[in-house]
């Protein structure tokens, strides 16, 4: 017990003194998000105080209506007007002008007579910059609501007896939402967002912590190779089986570090955005409220499922690497690991498994990694029979792997002389 | 159970997987408390030799014991009373020379003082005082030997085996390792199993030694008695005269 604890130390005081693992890990995770949400939350409210915009305008009309709209284009604050007798003049301004807005002859005509009228607007591009792009958006949205303002005052004067919103908005829909009997003030379409969030988010970070374990796993044991401290450890009064696990505990603890950075970093991301978009962090308790959350046992299935991915592919990852001769060459091996993680996700994402023809469906169940996904879902659906099947298979996958894995460590000429492989490998190319 | 021989090596072959005969037969006998050599040119088999004793490759064929313990069917007896210093090892960069030590001292007892103990014994044997708290990454090649030499031997292990000890060391630093080998297999009653391809250095130090050539023993005594027989001065003569003879026999 006390050589296991002595080895899990060592793996982690050696990882945590790796510059390459604490900034990769740590400082990616807990700076880069932070960073990130502060930059989406500024580009927001910058856009929102957006600096001023300067239109330019030419006026053919010189009539009641024109003269209304710059009026009204003068009373929006931020907005700049530029007015010239030609449309040149205005493109060639040293002034910044990101549209220009040309009034046609006739428009006060078009407008007084009840026919439509028409404006033509051209969004004047220097240099390409979003800003550039959310300053023509914001022109558009000027003129638009110019549109609603307009329709109230015609029919405010055609129609003086009607309240104008009666018209132009006669019906207001009030959603609400039955779940499992029980009616809540909510529109079912923000609830399908927050849930797609939770099967995208769960699923993503599980994945991204099986990334780190399996890099570390499968780096492990060459690096020992690689700095000759294998021979040493080997010939120590500990098992092989201590060697090993040491090296699957250090792994292990180090990913659940790792990701619990990586999902504090996350978690204060997401709430950013989601406080920007104003639906509150309350929808997660609304969501457990409503029952859409896993239930307590569900979350503990869930919880073993995920040590049980984790076990099985952190081993899979030492057994692998071990043939590793060099950290380099590990690092390539566990890169090979990393689409049989991402694609089943992924393809689950968008596809139905259930529905696919039985041998794709075998083929997606049998990599362990798919039911990072299938688990989560249902978990959320509080499906305990599924739980405990992918729990039994994934056991007995990681028993198969550590058995294998174990018995690969007891031949240790397997793993010291891997200089052995590659001296039979030339001789097979001659 | 007293054990007559500390090591006993009988007609041991190794025949590596790509068809090298490593070793062809070799048989000897170490004794309790005796620091024993072998010596032979790079490539003779003494690393493939050491290795086996310290379970970590199976022999093709033959019988190695350690302290009546057999490396092939009790390797976790073998390695509690063995301590085994590879040719070339290393040692883990990020680690202070003390955190190295106390790491490596904890497989072999849970007592504070006792590791404490081990730990003086090691900064004294490796010399290298305050640079112990220096990460290893920063010492110099012989600095690292000194500190892998003294991990193996502070543990104070019934049978050390050492493969090169000196390998990678100035002159001084040598002599300096060699003397403490010999004064702590004597202190401690530690039985010392070391290879050399430096055959001038193998008999200030030990008690025995063997000549290893091309995978076979080729002679086999005491540093007088060798240079007796081959009538020789020293045992680089001795090593020279073996093989000739070995050739005509
Ligand atoms: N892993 C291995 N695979 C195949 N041949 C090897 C291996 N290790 C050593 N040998 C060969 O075995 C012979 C003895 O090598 P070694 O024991 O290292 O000699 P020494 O330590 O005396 O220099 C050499 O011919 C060497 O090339
Ligand atoms: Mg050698």
């Amino acid at each position: 017990m006390s050589a296991l604890s002595n080895l899990v130390y060592k793996e982690l005081k050696e990882l945590f003194r790796d510059p390459k693992f604490v900034i990769g890990m740590i400082v990616v995770s807990l700076v880069i998000f932070p960073l990130l949400s502060k930059m989406f939350t500024y580009s927001i409210e910058s856009t929102k105080k957006a600096t001023t915009i300067t239109i330019g305008i030419v006026d053919f009309d010189k009539g009641y209506f024109s003269k209304n709209l710059k009026d009204y284009l003068k009373s929006v604050p931020n907005v700049k007007i530029v007015e010239s007798p030609n449309i040149s003049t205005l493109t060639n301004s040293s002034e910044e002008i990101s549209a220009i807005i040309v009034i046609p002859k006739g428009f006060s005509h078009n407008i007084t007579s009840n026919s439509r009228a028409y404006l033509r607007v051209f969004t004047v591009i220097r240099r390409f910059s979003l800003i550039q792009g959310s300053s023509s958006a914001s022109v558009i949205s000027i003129l638009n609501s110019y549109k609603r303002y307009l329709s109230t005052l015609l029919l405010k004067m055609n129609l003086p007896d009607v309240d104008p919103l009666a018209v132009l908005d006669p019906l207001l829909i009030q959603e609400g939402t039955f779940i499992k009997g029980e009616l809540f003030n909510i529109p079912s379409s923000t609830l399908f967002q927050l849930m797609t969030m939770y099967y995208v988010v769960i699923p993503y970070s599980m994945m991204f912590l099986l990334i780190i374990a399996i890099q570390i796993a499968a780096t492990s044991m060459a690096s020992e190779k690689e700095r000759k401290t294998l021979e040493t450890l080997l010939t120590l009064p500990i098992s092989r089986s201590t060697i090993f696990l040491g090296k699957l505990i250090g792994s292990a603890i180090v990913a659940l570090i790792g990701s619990a950075a990586y999902m504090a970093g996350f978690m204060y991301y997401m709430k950013s955005l989601i406080e920007v978009q104003a639906q509150g962090l309350a929808s997660y308790s609304m969501l457990s409220k409503l029952g859409l959350l896993p239930s307590k046992i569900s979350f503990i299935l869930l919880g073993a499922i995920v040590v049980m991915t984790l076990l099985s592919s952190i081993s899979l990852a030492l057994c692998l690497g071990s043939f590793a001769e060099s950290v380099q060459s590990a690092q390539s091996i566990s890169g090979m690991l990393a689409p049989f993680i991402f694609l089943p996700s992924l393809f689950t994402l968008f596809v139905d498994i259930s529905l696919l023809p039985l041998p794709l469906k075998l083929i997606l169940y049998a990599i362990p990694f798919t039911h990072i996904s299938t688990a989560t879902r249902a978990a959320l659906e509080n499906a305990y029979g599924k739980l405990i099947l992918i729990l039994l298979y994934l056991t007995t996958f990681t028993a198969i792997v550590l058995y294998i894995t174990a018995r690969l460590f007891s031949m240790e000429e397997k793993i010291l002389a891997s200089r052995l492989f590659r001296r039979r490998m030339l001789r097979k190319k001659r | 159970m007293p054990q007559e021989y500390a090591v006993l090596v009988d007609n041991l072959v190794k025949i590596y997987e790509g068809g090298i005969e490593a070793l062809k037969g070799i048989s000897f006998k170490v004794l309790p408390g005796e620091v024993f050599g072998i010596i032979g040119p790079n490539g003779a088999g003494k690393t493939t030799l050491m290795r086996i004793m310290a379970t970590l490759l199976k022999p093709t064929s033959g019988t190695v014991r350690i302290l009546g313990y057999d490396v092939v069917k009790e390797p976790e007896q073998v390695r509690k009373v063995i301590s085994y210093l590879p040719e070339e090892a290393g040692a883990y960069p990020s680690f202070t020379g003390f955190e190295y030590l106390e790491f490596m001292a904890k497989f072999y007892t849970d007592d504070k003082e006792e590791i404490k103990v081990m730990i003086e014994d090691a900064k004294r044997i490796c010399g290298l005082g305050d640079r112990l708290r220096d990460r290893i990454k920063s010492y110099s090649k012989g600095m690292l030997r000194r500190l892998l030499v003294a991990r193996a031997l502070m543990i104070r292990p019934r049978v050390a085996l050492l493969d090169e000890p000196t390998s990678g060391l100035d002159v001084l630093h040598a002599m300096y390792i060699r003397n403490i080998i010999r004064e702590y297999a004597k202190k401690f009653g530690i039985t010392v199993l070391l290879s050399s391809h430096n055959m001038l250095e193998v008999e200030y130090l030990c008690d025995r030694v063997a000549i290893l050539n091309k995978g076979q023993l080729i002679a086999e005594g005491r540093p007088e008695e060798l240079k007796e027989i081959y009538s020789a001065s020293n045992l680089e003569e001795v090593f020279a005269r073996a093989v000739t003879y070995e050739r005509f026999k």
